[in-house]
């Protein structure tokens, strides 16, 4: 049994079919004059398939269901048509009230956040302003430009009128 | 006053030149030409596989009948189809499997009801094409699978394989099986 053997019954069928191109052909035709077994195989196939061929059924297929089915066909068409139609209104009408409800949860949040980041900002002055009324006044003017740019003396005022004493 | 039926304004359409999903959604707007070219794409080849499959006319029928209703619902119209031919063969593949071990089960309990046996004055033709069809339904399933799809319905291997979910040569080394399975079956049984 050689390389060409392998898959022969493959190889059978295509050529019997023709699948081959012609070199293929040639090289089919000339394994199976050398290879008993395979040309054996071949045999075999050729008198099955010649069999096959010989008493192939005349089946009597009558057409006359043809308008019934097409019939049931458009009306089944229409029925899921319509199914088809109130599914997808009704994935409409759900994502909407999602969508709905994820932008109001969202925006509720967002508001929550922008209190918190409130508080966080007014803590932080509170700390800065405690450092400010402690330091010395070259660290007080350095920290009130770093915190407040050219417009510290606004802070400054801030600070008068809130009777908070300046260092 | 005439009214003239705007329909006759359409230019012709060429059915033909339609893939198998166009005519599907063709036909079940109610386009009846589509539906027309669809059934004789399909109909005969799956009626053949089927009854040779099934060996029941009525039931090829009912099986053909639901596997086109198959085709409007929601897979196919969302898409979720790829290949239409293959879908309906294995659709119906499907269909026969289950018949057949329902049949199968019935024989298990005594019922032979769907075995019919040849009379000594049919023709030899007949003999012939009888025992062939016993001898098929004999054959193991996936040979017997192949060999139907490709001699009943003449589909390709490669089709074949795509319904059956295997590989072409294997298609080929299942229908070559097949074949000389069944010579052997046949013995002297022939009439060569």
């Amino acid at each position: 049994m050689n390389k060409y053997c392998r898959e022969i019954e493959v190889k059978i069928v295509d050529y019997s079919e023709n699948m081959l191109d012609k070199t293929q052909r040639e090289i089919f035709l000339a394994h199976i004059q050398d290879c008993e077994d395979c040309r054996r195989k071949f045999e075999e196939f050729t008198a099955a398939r010649d069999i096959l061929a010989n008493t192939a059924q005349k089946k009597d297929l009558n057409e006359s269901d043809k308008d019934l089915l097409f019939k049931r066909l458009t009306e089944r068409g229409r029925r899921s048509k319509i199914m088809y139609n109130l599914a997808a209104a009704t994935v409409a009408v759900v994502l909407i009230l999602v969508s709905t409800f994820i932008y109001s949860t969202v925006s509720y949040k967002s508001r929550l956040q922008q209190a918190g980041q409130t508080v966080i900002s007014s803590e932080f002055i509170i700390d800065v302003e405690e450092e400010l009324i402690n330091s010395d006044e070259e660290t007080f003017e350095m920290l009130s430009s770093a915190l407040y740019g050219d417009d510290y003396k606004e802070f400054e005022e801030i600070l008068d009128e809130t009777s908070i004493i300046k260092p | 006053m005439v009214v003239k039926d705007v329909r006759d304004d359409r230019p012709e359409r060429d059915y033909q030149s339609f893939n198998d999903r166009e005519l599907v959604s063709m036909f079940t707007d109610g386009d009846r030409r589509a539906f027309e070219e669809f059934y004789k794409r399909y109909h005969h080849g799956l009626m053949r596989f089927i009854m040779s499959y099934c060996r029941d006319k009525n039931l090829a029928e009912d099986v053909v009948q639901d596997v086109f209703v198959k085709l409007i619902g929601f897979k196919v119209r969302a898409g979720l189809v790829r290949n239409i031919k293959s879908y309906i063969y294995a659709s119906a593949l499907n269909r026969c499997r289950d018949i057949v071990k329902k049949e199968q089960k019935n024989t298990a309990l005594g019922d032979n009801g769907s075995n019919q046996s040849v009379t000594d004055d049919s023709a030899a033709e007949h003999i012939d094409i009888e025992i062939m069809n016993k001898n098929i339904q004999n054959l193991p399933e996936r040979q017997k699978e192949v060999l139907l799809l490709r001699t009943e319905s003449d589909l390709q291997f490669k089709e074949i394989a795509s319904i059956l979910g295997i590989s072409e040569n294997s298609a080929k080394v299942n229908y070559f099986y097949a074949l000389t399975s069944l010579k052997k079956m046949m013995g002297g049984n022939f009439n060569e």
